[in-house]
């Protein structure tokens, strides 16, 4: 599947392919080396005929797919794929003493990652600067949209709470790394299991049911979508790791399930020519409320 | 270590235990080592082996071995930093994702991953064409996202890093497999160990170092290869336990006639990864 993409992306059999380069006895080879030395003109050149590089056109979402409950040394996994961009998220639950200001409350600590494995353009070591960008974002998110209340988290008060470790790794990286991220980890929270546990005040232990498990309590499901824009003129949804360099502002929308905003964060210049930065906002609201409506069906089948 | 406040990732508690479970009750506790029963002694478990599934690398490779899943990816060979070396660089990386083990593994609490690196590393070495590859280095990066014994991991890395590196188009030697077998308690020995044999093992030589039990019974051991099958040859031997010399020739041999069978599904997913990409048929 990853080999017919790739020969799709540089053969463009769907697209017009451009003849970039001048005369040349290979152009195959040439349109190759046209698009790593010229990649803004490359791509600008997609766009006037109203496709992508990777052949979709010009307003198109990538295709999503989510498997769920895959990994079984989690209590819940989710794998997401949104074109060829794949993340795994798996929940491991532990068990912690609450903090003193808190004993009504448990912790959740979500994490992306972005492997050296996933792309040439990360190195092995902690996490880079983007990992932890999408990490401080993901953890924004479930705060404030009290995705995963930590008051549902309690097994006593003041003594035992859950800790949920939600962990989420980049396995292939071909942009649009935030939304497949998020759609991973709301498929894998509502794939998790817990078991049911109880705290002993003799023996001041939990301990944990074999047989009984239940679903986590989860608030609002928020689901993101973020687009970029191309040379102040296009504004293109579900940007590919080979645009995102090229594209100067990035705007990320997540709604939840009443379309009320849960995130909005653009940054870079606003705006296309002869349009507001407001009025371009709008649009991409609008278009991310369509896109956001099918995304839910998906991950509603998936948790069937 | 540990105890060092990571900003790079978010916060959470200093300590946290996983789940304890209530006692399993008499009517279904486990009873002792019992028999396989769905499958043979030296049947190894179905692989599933699929290459070129990470199209940011240079090749990469998918496999799923018993309770262990990892993707491997294969960056280069790729320009090096100086100093100048004749031969070409393997680096390799072993990571597990923290949900990949129970418990969970905490990122840099971990030293597990490091000792798995130095053996792969070793195993891989005599099967890539290093010389062909002045000043470049080729980077190798494993990502465990299930795992059950670290054996299985090592045996299942060495495929599925063997997979991955023929994927790139980087000329090897020969495929190496790995395999693991075991020889239990009552001196039988299996292929492709569950987790629950190397438990039952572990817990018995346990049992007997308590007792004093010293020759007693029957030794038991676990042993890893790492072979090139396609050449007869041994790249990495690794064992634990004890056993008299002529059980671990036997426990080679059937080590080695394993691995055969992983080489022949490796060659087979190299090849259906090739006429997928419609470069099958010549060469």
């Amino acid at each position: 599947m990853a080999a017919t993409m790739a020969a799709q992306s540089t053969a463009g059999p769907s697209a017009p392919a451009p003849a970039p380069a001048p005369a040349n006895s290979a152009p195959a080879a040439s349109a190759e080396v046209f698009k790593k030395l010229h990649p803004s003109q490359y791509l600008s050149r997609f766009l006037n005929k109203g496709y992508r590089p990777d052949g979709r056109k010009l307003k198109a979402w990538r295709d999503v797919s989510i498997n769920v409950g895959s990994v079984s040394t989690a209590h819940g996994s989710s794998l997401v794929r949104m074109g060829d961009t794949t993340m795994v998220c798996g929940i491991k639950a532990e068990i912690a003493e609450p903090t003193a200001q808190a004993p009504n409350e448990g912790y959740v600590v979500p994490n992306i990652d972005l492997p050296a494995l996933c792309s040439p353009n990360f190195k092995p070591g902690p996490p880079g600067d983007e990992a932890q960008t999408y990490s401080n974002w993901l953890n924004d998110l479930l705060v404030s949209s009290s995705t995963l209340p930590p008051s549902s988290l309690v097994i006593a008060s003041g003594k035992a709470v859950w800790v949920i470790y939600i962990d989420v790794v980049c396995i292939n990286y071909d942009g649009n790394a935030f939304d497949a991220a998020v759609l991973a980890v709301m498929a894998a929270l509502k794939n998790t299991r817990l078991p049911k546990a109880k705290y002993d005040e003799e023996t001041a232990r939990t301990i944990c049911s074999r047989t009984e498990i239940y679903p986590l309590q989860l608030g609002s499901i928020p689901l993101s979508c973020s687009f970029g824009i191309f040379d102040s003129t296009h504004l293109l949804p579900d940007p590919s790791s080979y645009e995102s360099p090229l594209l100067p502002t990035t705007i990320s929308i997540a709604l939840d399930e009443d379309n009320n905003a849960c995130l909005i964060r653009q940054e870079g210049l606003g705006g296309t020519q002869g349009k507001t930065g407001e009025r371009v906002l709008g649009e991409a609201w609008t278009i991310a409320e369509g896109r956001i409506k099918e995304l839910r069906e998906i991950l509603e089948e998936s948790s069937i | 270590m540990a105890t060092a406040f990571d900003r790079r990732r978010i916060p959470a508690p200093e300590i946290s235990i996983p789940p304890i479970y209530e006692p399993l009750l008499d009517g279904e506790a486990e009873a002792g080592p019992s028999k396989r029963v769905d499958r043979a002694n030296d049947e190894a478990r179905p692989i599933f082996l699929k290459t070129g599934l990470i199209s940011q690398a240079n090749g990469s490779g998918y496999i799923e071995s018993g309770g262990v899943k990892i993707a491997c990816s294969v960056y280069g060979p790729r320009p090096k930093a100086p100093p100048y070396t004749p031969q070409g660089t393997l680096n390799l990386e072993v990571k597990f994702a923290p949900f990949a083990s129970d418990p969970r593994g905490a990122p840099l609490r971990d030293t597990e991953p490091i000792h798995l690196s130095q053996l792969l590393t070793q195993s891989l070495i005599p099967a890539i064409q290093l010389d062909q590859f002045p000043k470049s280095s080729i980077d190798i990066y494993l990502l465990i996202l299930e795992s059950d014994t670290p054996s299985n991991v090592l045996s299942a890395g060495l495929t599925v890093s063997s997979a991955a590196i023929a994927d790139a188009g980087i000329a090897m030697n020969g495929l190496g497999t790995g395999s693991v077998v075991l020889t239990d308690q009552n001196g039988e020995i299996l292929v492709d160990p569950e987790e629950s044999e190397e438990i039952a093992l572990q817990s018995q030589a346990q049992a007997q170092g308590q007792g004093q039990g010293q020759g007693q019974g029957n030794g038991a051991g676990k042993l890893l290869v790492g072979a090139l099958p396609a050449l007869g040859k041994v790249t990495n031997l690794y064992m634990e336990g004890e056993v008299e010399v002529d059980q671990a020739i036997q426990m080679i041999e059937k080590a080695i006639a394993a691995s055969r069978d992983t080489h022949t599904v490796l060659a087979q997913s190299l090849l259906e990864g090739a006429l997928e990409r419609g470069i099958g048929g010549e060469a």
